[in-house]
């Protein structure tokens, strides 16, 4: 069987399991958005909690995805629980880091300037440490998507949702037929996902950045 | 009184002030100690700024000038002492309400790059709750105030402007809620000299418009001359050495530390800091194109002087006449041949300075200079005997003051005078009694 007969046999299962995929690495990615940024503007006027933060984060980083996903079926069990869950934590990392990055790089005779022209620390933190912060915050989210693309996929081994079945059924079942196909297909379609979350990122990012602060302009 | 009436505001002050004009700030026995540091980097500071005119600090590095200015704002809280401002115990307030209505200009500006012009001017008016056509208005207003285009600036981003421009706009937005008061961190220290210059005069029309009580920071002891109504020179922890005028500080500087930061050369300081207007003109004879020579003669011989100057019907200069080239002429002024020597090339104004008036005198042909007011009319003429006896004169008067002074018996150089009638401070009067022990 040609690959197009692969995916024209199974285009729905495949529609279905590109959707699932996508799906999940968008709502995961939306949840360590908004611990990530959350916990970011929360702790990063403290340096020791804000190294903290980042440290306990490079940890779990340091850990395999496949032995992430490995420890949490004790706890969780198999299917989309794990499988979540091992995507938000990893995907926080980025967010996280580049929120406290972000929001201490502001130049500080700015912060000074808006607190001296009587702008309270909140108002401070909304109208310009984060949209000052915000290319940085979102180079993070692009980051943490295209990390969770691919810890997705690890997550079929858990039984989790999405493209990675393809892989991982291809991969138990390397020589016979359809193997390569099933493989093939499920990579293929994880990096056309990765790309379309990307352009989706760049429009984003175009459309909520200042003119003022944009690089190229 | 036991009871706590409500402290008024700033805020208050300032609407019932109708806005605009300066109030005084008292600064009373203010310290500020750093965590972690021996020295105080302000120690013990009393002084007065008075309402309506431009205070400028100036001093070595790391003397104590920000840390001094920020406490008036209250961006740093002083370990001990009082700030009052109009009166009001600038503790009493809300910091944050407080630094509303109290301008502040830092160095490069610090607009807010994702903010258009308009956006970084509106940002106190939105923080009072202003709505957005009176926002929009005084946007307009303020951007013409400070020099630049609404139609053409409004709508930019800091980036989209040269330094001098974003230091306008930065001005703007420190106007933007008619403080009376404003405080100004060596705001064209990153400025090429010719733009800072200009500012700086700009500075002074706004001023002359505005009044407000400014307090201004510098190194540049030009800056501060030309600047400052009053100059606080200042050493390490904000101590004052000298607080006087530019001329005070100029003819009698209180001792060699005040020297050495004016740096000799305090003629030629004079010179630039007084204007044309402020000295007794000399007079030529004047004479008009249709005089007759020989009446001319007969003037100049009477009045003495042996340079007429010929006006036309609108009082402008057009020529000078030598005695000589009258001798044995008849007819008409106007028709008289006239040499090189006889143009007038250069007229300078009253606002120039008496440094220009000098430069002119240098080049010109003849060993005076015609100076005009509006319209180019005429109103006398400079020469370098003027410039002399004018230098002489501000010395003299100085002197006298000093003597004055001494005679009061305060002390010789004006350290933290207090000026007299515009710091009115409600409850100063205790500390005036134990002051003059
Ligand atoms: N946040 C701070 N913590 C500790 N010390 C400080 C702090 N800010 C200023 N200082 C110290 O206080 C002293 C006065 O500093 P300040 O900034 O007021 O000086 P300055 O006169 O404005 O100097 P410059 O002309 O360089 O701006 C300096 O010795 C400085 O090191
Ligand atoms: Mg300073």
């Amino acid at each position: 069987m040609t690959l197009w007969e692969y995916i024209a046999g199974r285009s729905d299962m495949l529609a279905f399991q590109a959707l699932q995929h996508a799906s999940m690495i968008a709502q995961c990615v939306l949840v360590a958005a908004v611990v990530g940024v959350g916990l970011g503007v929360v702790v990063h006027r403290n340096e020791r909690v804000a190294a903290i933060a980042t440290g306990a984060t490079s940890v779990v980083f340091t850990i395999p995805s496949l032995a992430m996903l490995g420890l949490l079926i004790g706890p969780f069990g198999l299917g989309v629980a794990p499988s979540v869950i091992a995507i938000v934590l990893y995907a926080l990392l980025p967010i996280l880091r580049n929120t406290i990055v972000g929001l201490n790089g502001v130049d500080p005779a700015l912060v000074d300037a808006a607190r001296g022209i009587g702008m309270s620390r909140t108002r401070v933190l909304v109208r310009v440490r984060l949209p000052l912060a915000w290319p940085v915050i979102l180079t993070g989210l692009r980051v943490s998507t295209q990390l969770a693309m691919g810890i997705g996929a690890i997550a079929a081994f858990v039984s989790g949702p999405g493209l990675g079945e393809q892989i991982f059924s291809g991969l138990a079942r390397l020589g016979a037929a359809n193997a390569l196909n099933a493989t093939l297909v499920g990579t293929v379609g994880i990096v056309l996902l990765a790309l379309l979350f990307d352009a989706v990122f760049v429009l984003i990012g175009k459309l909520t950045t200042s003119r003022g602060i944009r690089t190229h302009a | 009184m036991p009871e706590t009436t409500p402290s008024p505001s700033l805020a208050e002050l300032v609407s019932e002030n109708g806005g605009a004009r300066g109030v005084p700030i008292e600064l009373i026995s203010v310290s500020k100690r750093y965590g972690g540091s021996p020295d105080a980097a302000v120690d013990d500071l009393t002084m007065t700024i008075p309402a309506g005119e431009i205070v400028v600090f100036l001093g070595p590095s790391g003397c104590g000038k920000t840390t001094t200015m920020r406490m008036i704002n209250r961006l740093i809280e002083p370990t001990s002492g009082r700030i009052l401002i109009g009166g009001l115990d600038a503790r009493a307030q809300k910091p944050d309400e407080l630094r509303r209505h109290i301008g502040y200009v830092i160095q490069q500006a610090g607009l807010f790059p994702h903010m258009t012009v308009a956006a970084n001017i509106a940002q106190v008016p939105q923080m009072l709750g202003w709505d957005r056509q009176r926002i929009r208005a005084r946007v307009d207003e303020l951007l013409e105030l400070v020099g630049l285009d609404p139609v053409q600036y409004r709508d930019r981003y800091p980036r989209q402007l040269s330094g001098g421009q974003q230091q306008r706009v930065g001005v703007a937005r420190a106007l933007a809620a008619d403080p009376p008061v404003l405080l100004m961190d060596e705001p064209f220290g990153a400025l090429d000299p010719i733009t800072r210059e200009s500012l700086q005069d700009e500075l002074l029309r706004l001023q002359e418009e505005l009044s407000k009580t400014i307090v201004f920071v510098t190194h540049d002891v030009d800056e501060a001359l030309k600047l400052g109504d009053r100059i606080a020179i200042l050493d390490k922890g904000s101590r004052i050495v000298q607080y006087a005028t530019a001329e005070e500080i100029l003819t009698n500087p209180a001792g060699s530390y005040v020297e050495q930061f004016i740096g000799g050369e305090s003629s030629m300081r004079l010179l630039k800091l007084t204007r044309v207007s402020d000295v007794a003109l000399e007079q030529a004879v004047r004479a008009r194109a249709t005089d007759d020579a020989a009446d001319l003669r007969r003037r100049m011989a009477e009045e003495g002087g042996d340079c007429a100057i010929v006006l036309d019907e609108r009082q402008r200069p057009l020529r000078w006449v030598s005695a000589a080239a009258l001798e044995g002429a008849s007819g008409p002024v106007g028709e008289l041949p006239g040499g090189e020597e006889d143009r007038i090339d250069t007229v300078i104004s009253g606002r120039s300075t008496l440094q220009e008036a000098v430069e002119a005198l240098l080049n010109a042909e003849q060993e005076l200079v015609p100076v005009v007011g509006k319209r180019r009319h005429y109103t006398g003429v400079v020469t370098l005997a003027t410039v002399q006896q004018a230098i002489a004169e501000i010395k003299e008067r100085e002197r006298r003051l000093r003597r004055e002074r001494v005679a009061a018996g305060q002390s010789a150089v004006s350290v933290a005078a207090e000026p007299a009638p515009a710091a009115v401070v409600p409850d100063a009067t205790g500390r005036d009694g134990g002051d003059t022990a």
